[in-house]
């Protein structure tokens, strides 16, 4: 699926979006 | 109650909340109303005590707290990492009591500890052998920690730094910057003169190795290249062959490019035992299964990213691949997918052409082809297949599978469109070879055949280090253009692989790729909008005076130790640089390149100049820089700001950043304390906030909110004098099919090579449900006479001390202190 619709995270009661950059599987080069 | 701490050699001893108090104190230091700060975390703190805690728990305990205040002020984030470098501190090199201490204890253990990691056969033995560690050591300087936010420090902590056989941590930052210049200074004649130089830069964090380099940098295992391309050829023992491999990259740390469009198609004929081919797909699906199996104890899959042209009569099935449903054989749930489009087939969507799907085995020389070579040999094949001279062929509509691609990638992220044609005519590397594809994170534009895995080595300038008073400092953006090129010829000479093909195309191509990142922290600071003139016009300059220093100091590593190997026949010794090429590709393609043209350096001497000899075929990528741009803390590569708040996850788990410099802004303006919690509460967008001045909101407008035909005019101007490409991200508002094919339409007409991931709007938000979980009241309902900031900030009340037997049961930080309702 589109990563980018898992966009929501609950921190410390509030709903807030994911940083895209946690979705992306490019940390094997960078 | 009475609490105790367990100590790490066993002892029990009980709770001092002076000595924590101080702790947090000096972690404050500096920093406005730090005796709030500190009162706040302090009286937070004692929530989640309990007996028997350990003084590391502790450590953690309030570090977790700091963070889960970063909402009320993005100073508890400067505390939080202050108190982790702390814990670091602690266990690298022992207590200290002044700045002064610090300093002499870096000094003194430096030397030591990198002997331990030699002798535990962590770390290369020349580190101890080539450099002077008198001045080296001298050289340390921990007040640079400064510079790291709290994911930062993680990042570097859990990421890159060095750990003993037993667990035991090595490095402090400052230690791991000077193992890194360390180890990319090895071939140089004066090795600690260099990496002095080389530290300097990285430990200001002007500019960073990119991931891999950061991983292996100085160690035994120095696999410090970051991007590998390469095809599958068509026969059975090369694909065996591309396996192994894959396995032994994936090893190493690397992101891998794999093209798989030479594969025959399935139901193409097998000479050899008389039956048929499978076609590529299980194939990929195997080497899908080795990137989780190669994954360090399960912790960390591969990454690779497949290409494949969209002429191969598999593809329809290749677009397929990311699907969640259907045989899962014939899926590839962890690698990527990307698709390597033509000037042929943009124009047969244009005119609303067919589209011919062809089988490789018969149009063998296809994948060779580029531009109007291509256009041409392809309306051949056309010819021969309604002739009936082809044995598979299969014709569609051009726009119908244009929107296929597009449907799959809103509702996979993939494939990723790239662009073949933009890509070969804009290579100044041409006379090596057709380029296939592109790599794992699409800003690597490389040659490749059956002899050559081509190698990319990247780091990225920190922009955001870069800004004097308002303005760019030009001279240290060439000055740490320079240093990073000689840092990434280095790197070439030191890595190894094990892969005999990658090593040999290093050598012959030494190609590197210095990027940017902090685009958008820049803009920001300057109060520009992203899709305003002033970027596009600042990025086009940064750019400028980036490639313009990088490909200079390429030509005088060029004089100083020759060119690569490959460098007779490439356009840069016809005296071509990377924006000439535009024009180059316009007449080939026949139809205009819009993108600006405006240059504003001497590019006439450059031309002269490269003529002579180049060091490195290519310069210049702008990789994601999604892991280094966390270390760096600034926004990654030219992204856009997500929003003004979102979470982050760490091994430690998940915590919330806040725009720092949307703060300072509205803080300049007196509004932050009466906006924040609508900030919170709008999931971190400001447009509707009444109180907030329009052109604050066009500063900060978050990357749902822009036009995505900005993101492609950063990309366009940007790209003009990059010689590889740019993992550009694209973020979407719209569904609508219309709309996505005239901007991915729009990529190709601005020259734009590549494109990364597509993020799409998520239909439905989640809505603040929660009742907020107000530590402030609880603590205060319970009597805390504590002065509290932020959320929840009351006045006046009274006493405190919750009682350890009401610490939640749950652990440290979020989700362990207690929460609404429980």
């Amino acid at each position: 699926m589109n990563p980018s619709a898992e966009g929501t995270a609950t921190i410390d009661g509030y709903a807030v979006p994911v940083d895209p950059m946690d979705l992306l599987r490019c940390d094997s080069c960078q | 109650m009475n609490i105790t701490v367990v100590k790490r050699n066993g002892e029990r001893e009980p709770y001092d909340a002076n000595k924590i108090n101080l702790a947090i104190e000096r972690a404050a230091e500096g920093l406005e109303d730090s005796i709030a700060w500190v009162t706040q975390i302090a009286s937070e703190l004692e929530l989640t005590l309990f007996d028997g805690i350990s003084t590391q728990q502790l450590d953690e305990a309030v570090i977790q707290v700091a963070l889960q205040n970063v909402k009320d002020d993005p100073a508890f984030d400067v505390v939080a990492a202050r108190l982790l470098v702390k814990t670091i501190y602690k266990r690298v090199l022992g207590d200290y009591e002044s700045p002064e201490e610090l300093k002499a204890l870096h000094a003194q253990h430096f030397a030591e500890n990198v002997h331990r990691g030699v002798d535990e056969g962590l770390l290369d033995e020349r580190l101890v052998q080539m450099f002077d560690f008198d001045r080296l050591a001298q050289a340390l300087e921990p007040t640079r920690d400064g510079l790291l936010k709290y994911i930062g420090v993680v990042t570097l902590n859990n990421r890159y730094g060095i750990k003993g056989r037993n667990g035991d941590p090595l490095e402090v930052p400052q230690y791991f910057w000077m193992r890194i210049a360390m180890g990319l200074s090895l071939n140089e004649q004066d090795p600690t003169a260099h990496a002095l130089t080389f530290y300097e830069k990285m430990s200001k964090l002007e500019y960073l190795a990119a991931g891999s380099t950061l991983v292996n940098g100085g160690t035994s295992y120095p696999q410090l290249a970051n991007c590998f391309v390469m095809e599958m050829q068509d026969d059975i023992e090369h694909i065996a062959k591309t396996t192994r491999d894959v396995m032994w990259l994936t090893k190493g740390t690397g992101g891998i490019g794999l093209a798989v469009t030479k594969l025959r198609a399935q139901g193409s004929p097998i000479r050899s035992n008389n039956t048929s081919s499978t076609g590529p797909i299980p194939f990929m699906h195997t080497i899908d299964s080795v990137l989780r199996a190669v994954s360090r104890g399960g912790k960390k899959f591969g990454a690779l990213c497949f290409y494949i042209e969209n002429w191969h009569m598999d593809f329809p099935e290749f677009l397929d691949l990311r699907q969640n449903s259907g045989d899962p054989y014939r899926r590839t749930r962890t690698a990527n997918t990307a698709v390597w489009i033509s000037d042929e087939f943009m124009k047969r969507v244009e005119n609303d052409e067919p589209w011919y799907l062809f089988d490789p085995l018969e149009v063998q020389d296809l994948n060779e082809l580029y531009g109007s070579a291509f256009s041409k040999r392809y309306a051949e094949y056309v010819e021969m297949a309604e002739a009936g001279t082809l044995n598979m062929f299969k014709k569609i509509g051009a726009r119908e599978q244009f929107k296929a691609i597009l449907i799959s990638l809103q509702g996979t992220s993939h494939p990723w469109l790239t662009w073949k044609d933009t890509i070969n005519n804009r290579a100044l590397n041409n006379n090596s070879g057709t380029i296939h594809l592109s790599n794992l994170c699409t800003e690597i534009c490389l040659p490749q055949d059956v002899d050559n895995v081509s190698v990319c080595n990247l780091a990225s300038i920190n922009l955001s280090q870069h800004v004097v008073d308002g303005a760019m400092d030009w001279a240290k953006i060439e000055e740490s253009a320079r240093i990073a090129v000689r840092q990434l010829d280095n790197l070439i000479d030191i890595t190894r692989s094990s892969v005999a093909e990658a090593d040999y195309s290093n050598e012959q191509n030494r190609a590197v790729g210095l990027g940017v990142m902090g685009f958008t922290d820049v803009i920001e600071r300057f109060g520009y909008s992203y899709e305003s003139e002033e970027s596009y016009d600042l990025i086009d300059e940064i750019m400028e005076h980036v490639s313009y220093a990088a490909i200079d100091e390429s030509a005088n590593l060029a004089q100083e130790r020759g060119s690569y190997p490959n460098f007779e026949g490439s356009r840069w010794s016809q005296g071509i640089v990377p924006l000439d090429t535009v024009d180059l590709t316009e007449a080939d393609r026949g139809v205009p390149i819009e993108v600006n043209r405006t240059t504003r350096l001497d590019w006439d001497r450059l031309r002269v100049k490269v003529k002579g000899g180049m060091r490195n075929a290519t310069l210049m990528a702008i990789a994601p820089t999604a892991s280094i741009g966390l270390v760096a803390g600034t926004t990654p590569g030219l992204d856009p700001q997500f929003s003004q708040i979102f979470s982050r996850s760490t091994s430690s788990g998940k915590f919330l950043e806040i725009n720092r410099n949307l703060v300072e802004a509205l803080r300049e303006r007196g509004l932050w304390e009466s906006t924040r919690e609508d900030i919170l509460r709008s999931q971190g967008d400001i447009q509707n906030i009444e109180s907030i001045p329009q052109a604050l909101k066009d500063t900060f407008k978050t990357s749902f909110q822009l036009s995505p035909y900005s993101f492609l005019e950063v990309a366009a101007r940007a790209q003009k004098w990059i010689d590889q490409a740019i993992s550009r991200n694209m973020y979407l508002d719209t569904r609508d099919m219309d709309d996505l094919m005239s901007i991915y339409m729009g990529a190709w007409k601005r020259g734009v090579k590549t494109t990364y991931y597509l993020h799409m709007k998520p239909r439905h938000t989640a809505e603040q449900s929660t009742v907020k979980v107000n530590k402030a009241e609880q603590i205060n309902a319970q009597g805390s006479s504590a002065p509290r900031k932020g959320f929840g900030a009351t006045t006046g009340s009274s006493t405190p001390v919750v009682a350890a037997s009401a610490a939640p049961k749950k652990g440290f930080g979020f989700g362990g202190a207690a929460k609404a309702g429980e």
